[in-house]
């Protein structure tokens, strides 16, 4: 029985070959989507899942609160671990992972005083002994118990000793590592890379006891200087519970930091499951993806094969009529209500099954071409990913059911008698209502797409043109790998005698910079003694001049060699009390980190991290703590600018890799999270335009076949083309607008909701949802119009000759 | 075989009531052949329907082999319809999709027959009908007459007890027309009980009976006295 209803399945199927191509078109465009973003969650569900015990792994994360101003870390202070370590019961291990490299690091390879190899290794740090009982590798060579005890060893992964030596026996080498200090490593251990789905992407650990040739820079011994770049690692013991440790880190806080802090500190543990998921906290890879973003994915996959499963039963039922002759005939010759279900449910299954193949052969070419939308690659592996066969063969039964259900039901449900007949037509049962609901189901769906895609790209542009408060444009940054005075000011001799650079400052972190600097100021007024937090800059004289501040009272920096004067933002004038009044504020003390010296200007407010921070109060002053040059060159003469000062970093540092950006592209780059959502928004967005449209067009072709009378009729009484038009059109566009209705509000929440996290945002106002609806109509006009159009246009002899 | 008392059946639109059959009442015994006439309208049709157990009626008994199944619901109905009864159209309605063989064998399939049983007796059907050499064309490569045969060797392959033919020669010529009335007396004097429409006096000289409809109600019923063989 089966054998033939496929058989006649099949028949059917290439018999209506337009109806076929829409129908498998449809549902394949809707099984790609929901198949890729399948890989994605799978993707980013998978990561660090293989390590023993991952139930016990913890970080030491960090919670601020500054007047209410609440702040999270991911680091914490150097002595945080040891104390653990000695304080704190429960702990089985722990370890720091220290990657404090301002800039990336670079390792060099000298085979007998020879350099043989030098490049960037961003993926460096130094880890404790410890670090290799807490996560798991799998060790090549070496000692796994004590490789990292000797100060200056280093452990690396095969793939890094594949990169530096082309070989895997290098046990014992020797290698450099320049982090701004420069270290002498022996190689004591080698290690199988961890799969691609790690937060922990090291591929260079070396011991944290090791020592440089000028002395550490860290700050060992202070619990009040936290860095992002100093994690805390433990695993507990079994049986233990983190809140447990949260209790006893709670007292170490008030044991140890100055009593007197404006900023609440509170230590917590964060357990690895939501290392990749939580995204008030970064990792190593630099993925971080909220569940809740997932879920919309997984939301946004659903939706599209519901839109294409729509198509298919909107298609489906408005031809059964063609099929009710068969149906009354099979009911006639014995076949029952639930035979018949189950034929047609059959033919359902045939075409899922083809689209479902072409999907999976789709996604594998497509795949080819994701990683610039996704970030990743993703892979298919049919055979080895258990997960995906059971997606597959899930989305087989669903859509089967979820498209073929209803048009099974509806057709076999046709009375024998009027189906003989020919009594049946396209309105028959709930068949027409029906179609409108789920038309107007899908058009929602879309709009809702396009309302979204339209608020991401807009939000998009207006962070990346508004503006800052600073000159951008014709601006390089160059990080340097150190701030000796002989250093900088060899630098800044040498390009300044390229005419191709106009301008130059070195800095802590420029004028806007995903690395920001803060610490807490004390300003006495009279009485009154304020204390809060503020960004710090240290800048050359320079600063304001080459990154084009406003001065709004009083002068800009001197040269000086010490910290003797500081300047102030708008913000933090008016956090003291001095809004609109700036004069007043000159010559009054401030002092931050023990530093007293007085304010000698207040610049224009500018923003110094990306739009979706809003403006902080800022104190610049002249100190040379710099790690980046930004100069400002001749837009017309780029190239040459950049070659000139190639040239001049490289005779300064030959032991670095020279390195720049445009600080216009690392600000787009600050908004690379946007961009890519942007990027899978369009994509989904124009496959649920694609799938609308293929619905929409099979059913105005097959409108326009059964109406091919009723047109002849009309123009025989005068009807013109538009005439015509409008019938067809009219109905879509009120279903156009109804659907509007309905998505507008909702879209208008869902988007809200995205744009509450930025403190820059766009207005929602008339002209989004305005062109959204717009696009929409044309869209459904210039689907429907062409086939009206022919319809209209053929000659009404011949169509009601044919009747 | 047949049993009909009292047989009712009403349509109703929202606005209008239309009374197809008025208190029929019917007896047809097994192996007999009998022609239903009347006018347009006069609800030939609706008889056969619920002789064919396609259709209820609104009121009244309706025996089938011994069944009253005047209530039956759908799917009951369709069990018994099974195997039992075979039908023959004005229009043929063969399944165009389906060929010849496929059409002829589809009655088995929803008997839940073997595939081998089934070609068996498609076959035997289709020898019958001299349509073998035609099992794997497709209804449209027929002629009418052909098409008829088709349909006519869909109706007894499964042995069926009764045929009902509505109108089975109106769409074909006189010749095509004459070589079905011919299979159908043929299949009489086999022993298949036969209930036909029809227009034809011609026709109806096939049968042993006749009944007349007039707006719903049985107006005579005539024994034919020497019917064709």
């Amino acid at each position: 029985m089966l054998k033939n209803y496929i058989k006649i399945a099949f028949r059917n199927l290439l018999k209506n070959k337009s109806h076929t191509s829409i129908n498998v078109g449809g549902l394949t465009l809707g099984m790609v989507c929901s198949i890729i973003i399948f890989l994605i969650i799978q993707y980013d569900l998978s990561f660090d899942k293989w390590h023993e015990n991952s139930d016990r792994i913890y970080r030491v994360v960090r919670e601020t609160n500054t007047s209410g101003k609440i702040g999270y870390d991911r680091g914490g202070p150097y002595p945080l671990a040891s104390t653990i370590e000695n304080e704190v019961t429960g702990i089985e291990h722990v370890s720091i992972i220290d990657n404090n490299n301002a800039n990336d690091p670079v390792v060099t390879f000298y085979s007998k005083g020879r350099l043989e190899k030098k490049f960037k290794e961003e993926n460096a740090a130094f880890v404790e002994q410890d670090y290799f009982n807490i996560f798991n590798y799998q060790w090549i060579s070496g000692n796994p118990d004590n490789a990292l005890v000797a100060p200056n060893s280093v452990v690396i992964t095969e793939s890094f000793a594949q990169k530096m030596f082309g070989s895997l026996d290098v046990i014992g080498k020797q290698l450099v590592l320049n982090t701004g200090s420069m270290y002498d490593l022996q190689i004591t251990g080698l290690v199988k890379d961890f799969p691609e789905t790690t937060d922990f992407p090291f591929t260079f650990l070396a011991s944290s006891h090791s020592r440089n040739r000028n002395g550490n820079s860290r700050a060992m011994d202070s619990w009040n200087s936290n860095s992002s770049s100093l994690q805390t690692y433990l695993k507990l013991e079994r049986g233990v519970h983190p809140e447990d440790i949260n209790a006893q880190l709670k007292p170490l806080i008030a044991k140890y930091t100055d009593e007197d802090r404006v900023t609440e500190v509170k230590f917590f543990l964060q357990p690895l499951a939501d290392f990749h998921f939580d995204s008030r906290f970064s990792t190593y890879s630099g993925r971080v993806v909220e569940k809740r973003i997932l879920i919309t994915l997984g939301i946004i996959g659903f939706l599209l094969l519901i839109t294409a499963c729509i198509n298919f039963i909107n298609l489906n039922t408005a031809i059964a009529v063609k099929r009710s002759k068969e149906v009354g005939l099979r009911k006639t010759l014995g076949g029952t209500k639930a035979e018949l279900t189950f034929h047609f449910l059959a033919e359902t299954a045939l075409t899922t099954f083809l689209a479902l193949v072409l999907s999976v052969g789709f996604t594998e070419l497509l795949l080819r071409y994701t990683e610039p939308v996704l970030g990743f690659n993703p892979e298919l592996n049919l055979l080895s990913n258990g997960a995906m066969l059971l997606f597959l063969g899930s989305l087989f039964v669903i859509v089967t059911l979820a498209a073929g259900w209803y048009p099974a039901q509806h057709l076999s449900g046709f009375s024998p008698i009027d189906a003989i007949r020919n009594k049946i037509n396209s309105s028959y049962g709930k068949g027409i209502t029906l179609r409108r609901s789920l038309t107007v189901v899908q058009f929602t769906i879309t709009q809702i797409l396009i309302i979204g895609t339209i608020v991401i790209a807009t939000q998009i542009d207006f962070f990346l043109n508004k503006e800052l408060g600073f000159e951008k444009n014709a601006l390089v940054e160059i990080p340097i790998p150190d701030y000796s005075e002989q250093s900088v000011n060899s630098l800044r001799n040498l390009l300044s005698r390229e005419s191709s650079v106009l301008n130059m400052s070195f800095s802590n972190t420029g004028a806007m910079n995903s690395n920001i600097w803060g610490g807490n100021y004390t300003f006495i007024n009279d009485t009154v003694r304020t204390e809060n937090n503020a960004q710090i800059k240290y800048v050359d004289e320079e600063f304001v001049d080459t990154y084009g501040l406003t001065i709004l009272a009083g002068t800009s920096l001197a040269p000086s060699d010490t910290v003797n004067m500081y300047l102030i933002n708008e913000s933090l004038a008016s956090q003291l009390g001095y809004h609109e009044n700036y004069d007043q504020i000159l010559g009054k003390p401030l002092s931050i980190w023990r530093r007293e010296a007085p304010v000698v200007g207040v610049v224009k407010d500018f923003n110094t991290q990306s739009l979706h921070k809003g403006l902080s109060p800022v104190v610049i002053s002249v100190n040379r703590r710099y790690h980046l040059v930004g100069i400002k060159i001749n837009s017309s003469r780029i190239q040459e600018a950049i070659a000139s000062i190639e040239k001049a970093y490289n005779q300064i540092f030959p032991d670095f890799v020279f390195e720049y950006s445009f600080l216009d592209d690392s600000i787009a780059e600050m908004y690379e999270d946007e961009q890519q959502t942007a990027r899978i928004m369009n994509i989904f967005t124009v496959v649920a335009i694609l799938i609308g449209c293929l619905g929409l067009f099979g059913l105005i072709s097959y409108m326009a076949a059964t109406r091919t009378k009723e047109i002849g009729v009309r123009k025989v009484l005068g009807a013109d083309v538009l005439d015509i038009l409008k019938i067809f059109a009219n109905e879509f566009s009120v279903l156009t607008l109804i659907s509007f209705a309905i998505a507008a509000p909702v879209s208008y929440y869902l988007m809200q909701q995205w744009l509450a996290e930025f403190a820059y945002k766009i207005n929602l106002g008339f002209g989004i949802f305005g062109t959204a609806l717009a696009g929409t109509l044309i869209i459904v006009i210039l689907t429907v119009g062409y086939k009206c159009v022919k319809a209209a246009l053929a000659n009404p002899v011949e169509s009601l000759k044919s009747e | 075989m047949i049993q009909a008392k009292n047989l009712k059946k009403i349509y109703s639109t929202e606005e209008v009531e239309t009374t197809a059959l008025n208190n029929v009442n019917i007896e047809i015994k097994e192996g007999e052949f009998v022609a239903i006439m009347g006018p347009s309208g006069c609800g030939k049709s609706t008889l056969l329907n619920i002789m064919g157990l396609l259709d209820n009626p609104t009121s009244g008994e309706y025996h089938f082999l011994g069944h009253e199944v005047s209530q039956h619901s759908e799917r009951e109905r369709a069990q018994l319809r099974k195997g039992n009864i075979g039908f023959i159209f004005q229009s043929f309605n063969l399944i165009d999709e389906l060929t010849v063989f496929e059409n002829v064998e589809l009655p088995l399939l929803y008997l839940g027959i073997s595939a081998d049983e089934r070609k068996e007796k498609a076959e035997a059907a289709l020898e019958r009908m001299s349509m073998m050499h035609r099992r794997n064309h497709f209804p449209q490569q027929l002629s009418g007459g052909q098409q008829q045969r088709v349909a006519i060797a869909r109706a007894v392959v499964a042995n069926a007890k009764l045929i009902l033919a509505d109108e089975p020669t109106g769409n074909l010529d006189s010749d095509h027309g004459n070589e079905v009335m011919k299979v159908l007396a043929e299949l009489n004097e086999q022993g298949t009980t036969i209930v036909m429409v029809t227009h034809s006096p011609h026709d109806a000289d096939y049968a042993m009976r006749v009944i007349h409809l007039f707006d719903g109600h049985v107006v005579t019923e005539n024994m034919q006295e020497g019917f064709h063989v």
